[in-house]
């Protein structure tokens, strides 16, 4: 979880990750936060986030980026 | 005259591209997925991609019919049909040289970053689309959403300036469904064509009925000036082109913010943190000083994107 908090923080420095879980419905981050999330998701996790999965739900909170995460490592 | 022989070439060229298959009309979002895993697939080298569309902003493009891929010799590329010309936007390998489809409209393709923090690929990409033959347009920068005056000093600004409108017979209103036509007018006529997106009749009622679209307008039911809130695509604001040297556009922008003020928590250590909140911004021309001037009055700031966008104009 502390790399994912890394990344995220590394992309938005002014956005607290680890409180916030209305990341997307508050204005906290847009489409592009999220497609910089996920390229760089993809480089340090290895590995590929299908483009359906780009829906507000899965980036609201860092948790809800992690179970992304995990889901498509299965 | 001109406009509409340009308008028929345009339309029969645009037949004659889907007739040969370089525009493939899309027409479900499963068929858009699949086309992106596919090139994401086949790609030996990771591919990188300028689309910063979520997928409700891809569907509404398939619904509207204005979404296509276009053929090219590598990679993926997807036109957004904007009317006046496409957006563009590609999943390439960056390391294969790339040749632009002749189309028959400009075609736009732009790369968002963060100001001061463009990454190599970012800048690779941007080399890639001047090798590949676009030309530099402009760079825009984004804006917070956030007035930062204190709600005094708005609501003092915000008097003043609605006893002026009174004054001469004009006020602030949300336009009705009969003023929708000459609301659009309006807005055709001062946007800029290559970032501010043209909505349907029906979208436009929508606007309306949710409150996002506001008016400068008197008895007569006559508009002078239009604003629509941020949420609409990062919003725009503009005046009749006989009315471009008054108050009326900085009122309406001001105005936008009246409900922001109006839900302000009367506590101050809430008020502190409601003002720090965040929400959708815009985006400006950097080089659109009188525009800056304007969300000065206001107290919104720069905010941390940039944009720079890259035209290929076509040969029609």
């Amino acid at each position: 979880m502390e790399k994912l908090y890394t990344l995220l923080e590394e992309i938005r420095p002014d956005v607290d990750f680890r409180n916030i879980t209305t990341l997307v419905t508050d204005g906290f981050i847009d489409s592009f936060d999220i497609v910089s999330i996920i390229a760089s998701i993809e480089d340090e996790f290895a590995v590929e986030i299908p483009v359906d999965s780009m829906v507000a739900e899965n980036f609201e909170s860092a948790a809800a980026i992690m179970n992304l995460v995990n889901g498509v490592k299965k | 005259m001109f406009s509409f022989i340009h308008k028929i070439k345009q339309w029969y060229k645009h037949q004659k591209l889907i007739k040969q298959s370089v525009l493939i009309p899309i027409t479900s979002y499963d068929q858009y997925a699949a086309l992106v895993k596919e090139a994401k697939d086949n790609s030996k080298n990771k591919v990188f991609s300028n689309c910063y569309m979520l997928p409700a902003e891809i569907k509404r493009l398939i619904h509207l019919k204005k979404f296509y891929k276009v053929k090219t010799e590598q990679g993926l590329a997807f036109a957004d049909d904007e009317g006046d010309y496409y957006y563009l936007f590609l999943y390439v390998n960056m390391s294969v040289s790339f040749t632009f489809p002749s189309l028959e409209k400009d075609i736009l393709i732009e790369n968002v970053y963060y100001e001061g923090r463009k990454n190599k690929k970012q800048e690779i990409f941007e080399s890639f689309l001047l090798d590949s033959g676009c030309e530099f347009l402009n760079t825009y920068r984004s804006i917070e959403d956030r007035p930062s005056l204190s709600p005094d000093k708005f609501f003092k600004k915000l008097e003043v300036l609605e006893k002026t409108l009174a004054l001469e017979g004009k006020k602030i209103a949300i336009p009705s469904y009969k003023q929708l036509d000459e609301f659009e007018k309006v807005y055709r006529s001062i946007i800029d064509k290559f970032v501010q997106k043209k909505y349907t009749r029906k979208e436009r009622k929508a606007q309306a009925d949710a409150g996002y679209l506001y008016c400068i307008t008197d008895e007569s039911a006559s508009i002078y000036a239009i604003a629509i809130k941020a949420c609409v695509h990062g919003g725009a604001y503009g005046s009749r082109s006989d009315c471009q040297n008054n108050i009326y556009a900085p009122i309406l922008v001001l105005y936008l913010f009246k409900d922001f003020y109006d839900n302000m928590p009367n506590n101050p250590v809430k008020e502190k943190e409601y003002m720090q909140s965040k929400g959708i911004g815009g985006w400006i021309a950097v080089d659109n000083i009188p525009s800056w001037r304007v969300y000065k009055m206001v107290g919104i700031k720069a905010a941390a994107k940039s944009m720079n966008q890259f035209i290929i104009r076509t040969t029609m």
